[in-house]
């Protein structure tokens, strides 16, 4: 990344799930100050915050402002507060937004506060807000749910792998060990593989307990130009919008963002100790292996065979249990994956520690445009300590 | 006549060839896209002529979907399509439950009158 340093001096969360007696004021306001008393700094020394949200405006009735009216609660005020709205990616746009905040050398300090309040009664209501989050053009009123859409794509990869329905059953059950242990997840018990296989059909062949769950919640991180403890340095930040493929061989949004990421890294995925890839639905998490050159082509059957992203396996993947156990709260989930790897660089992350862990990079993405995500966010994280 | 999407596609009369995807093309480059457009994402030129294509397709990857939405009452079908002229997109599918369907498989476009009253579209499987 060009301009200064930027390190991730804390972090901080409200644990995702179901609240409905909480307000999304009072889960951002939560994260914020964790994340404030994590690195060990007052809210006079906030320069500036980004705050991440996808659907207050259709489900809490919060336009325009959010990310004021949440920080005005914690006593923050007098500085400037950008509200970033970019579907399932809104957290990490947010970070991204930070990172360059930082790197021009124009804040020293800056908090990032992704929060979600998806539960409002009505699941119909959630999905609908959900649903916008396409080219509405296109893909409204012709049955595209995004469950169908992860169908498709999975299907697409299953016809270029050695892939079944085990396989599927098996990245569900891994992820759900892996949230055992992790505080901010929804869902911390174990599954199996029977129960994957025997839940309800949603779209042929993503099952029920294969997607990830609505969620509330927030997350939160203090970036700064000085480090702290645990000196987590961001080594990359990129991003890339649905690129338009007017060639058999153009190449999909999420591999030229992490293309752009290994590059300003100047590592190559090998390099990697661990990593969070956005599982909408868990077997869409096999897909990211190959988009974002965690194996090659073709050989995301032997990586999963192998459990090389099992914790233990050679290179961990969802640590925090993914969007599918650790849970979905939209706007919260780029800056939850970037705690768990924070977490994990500092030696943090308790029973799923992954060991020696000093490289590790996230992966959110966001929307559908065309044949990709709308946008596709990668950062990647070093330990310099 | 009320359309689900008017912007993605024409009903009769609206564009020669209609009805099918509304889409762009550049006399410039030749390159067709999806939807009217304000500048070929080819070449850069900026009159493009708004055409009707789609009206023959091949499907690609589907799914059968088990949970109803606003419109469509499970189990339906829906898949990626590429249309004749090029460009990709998803769309319903007019198949019955238990159809065995294949990549590859020819369709065809079809205005779709739905029970809220609006039109919107569908695509069959074969060459009509």
């Amino acid at each position: 990344m060009k301009g200064h340093d930027v390190f991730i001096n804390g972090v901080g969360y409200h644990p995702f799930g179901r609240f409905p007696e909480k307000t999304l004021k009072t889960l951002a306001a939560t994260a914020a100050l964790s994340a404030l008393d994590d690195a060990q700094i007052q809210v006079k020394d906030i320069q500036a915050a980004f705050c991440a949200n996808a659907y207050a405006g259709l489900l809490n009735g919060q336009e325009s402002i959010r990310g004021e009216t949440w920080l005005r609660g914690i006593g923050l005020g007098g500085v400037p507060i950008m509200n970033v709205e970019n579907a399932c990616a809104s957290g990490s746009t947010a970070v991204h937004m930070a990172c360059m905040a930082i790197a021009s050398g124009n804040y020293d300090t800056v908090l990032v506060v992704g929060a979600e309040k998806m539960f409002v009664g009505d699941t119909s209501r959630t999905l609908a807000a959900l649903a916008n989050s396409a080219d509405t053009e296109v893909m409204s009123n012709i049955g595209l749910q995004f469950s169908a859409l992860d169908a498709i794509r999975v299907r697409e990869m299953m016809a270029e792998e050695t892939l079944g329905e085990d396989d599927f059953a098996w990245v569900t059950v891994k992820n759900h060990d892996h949230a055992l242990s992790n505080p901010i997840a929804q869902y911390r018990k174990p599954l199996t593989i029977e129960q994957v296989q025997t839940s309800r059909m949603i779209a042929d062949p993503i099952r029920l307990l294969m997607c990830s769950a609505i969620s509330d919640g927030a997350a939160a991180l203090v970036l700064s130009r000085k480090p702290s403890r645990g000196g987590v340095r961001v080594r990359a930040s990129a991003m890339a919008s649905s690129p338009w493929r007017l060639t058999p061989d153009s190449t999909p949004g999420p591999t030229v963002a992490a293309n752009k990421a290994y590059d300003q890294a100047a590592i190559g995925p090998q390099d990697l100790d661990l990593v969070e890839v956005h599982d909408a639905v868990s077997p869409a998490e096999l897909m990211h292996y190959r988009e974002l050159g965690l194996c090659a082509h073709g050989d995301v059957g032997k990586f999963v065979a192998e459990k090389a992203s099992a914790i233990g396996g050679r290179l961990p993947v969802n640590t925090s249990g993914g969007l599918n156990s650790r849970g979905h709260p939209v706007g919260a989930t780029g800056v939850a994956q970037l705690i768990e790897l924070t977490l994990q660089l500092r030696g943090d992350a308790g029973a799923r520690q992954v060991q020696g862990a000093r490289i590790a990079m996230a992966h959110n993405s966001g929307g559908w445009i065309d044949q990709d995500p709308a946008v596709s966010s990668i950062h990647i994280l070093e330990k310099t300590k | 006549m009320e359309k689900t999407n008017p912007s993605l596609f024409f009903v009769e009369g609206e564009a020669p060839g209609a009805p099918g995807l509304k889409g762009s093309h550049c006399p410039e480059c030749q390159q067709i896209v999806l939807l009217e457009v304000a500048a070929c994402p080819k070449c850069g030129y900026r009159e493009l002529d708004t055409v009707c294509i789609g009206q023959k397709a091949t499907l690609g990857q589907s799914s059968e979907v088990l949970h109803s939405t606003e419109g469509f009452e499970a189990p339906y079908f829906i898949g990626q399509i590429e249309t004749a002229e090029g460009p990709h997109t998803f769309a319903p599918l007019d198949v019955k439950p238990g159809t065995q369907l294949r990549v590859g498989m020819p369709l065809t476009f079809k205005l779709h009158h739905r029970a809220d009253g609006r039109v919107g579209f569908i695509y069959a499987v074969g060459l009509e």
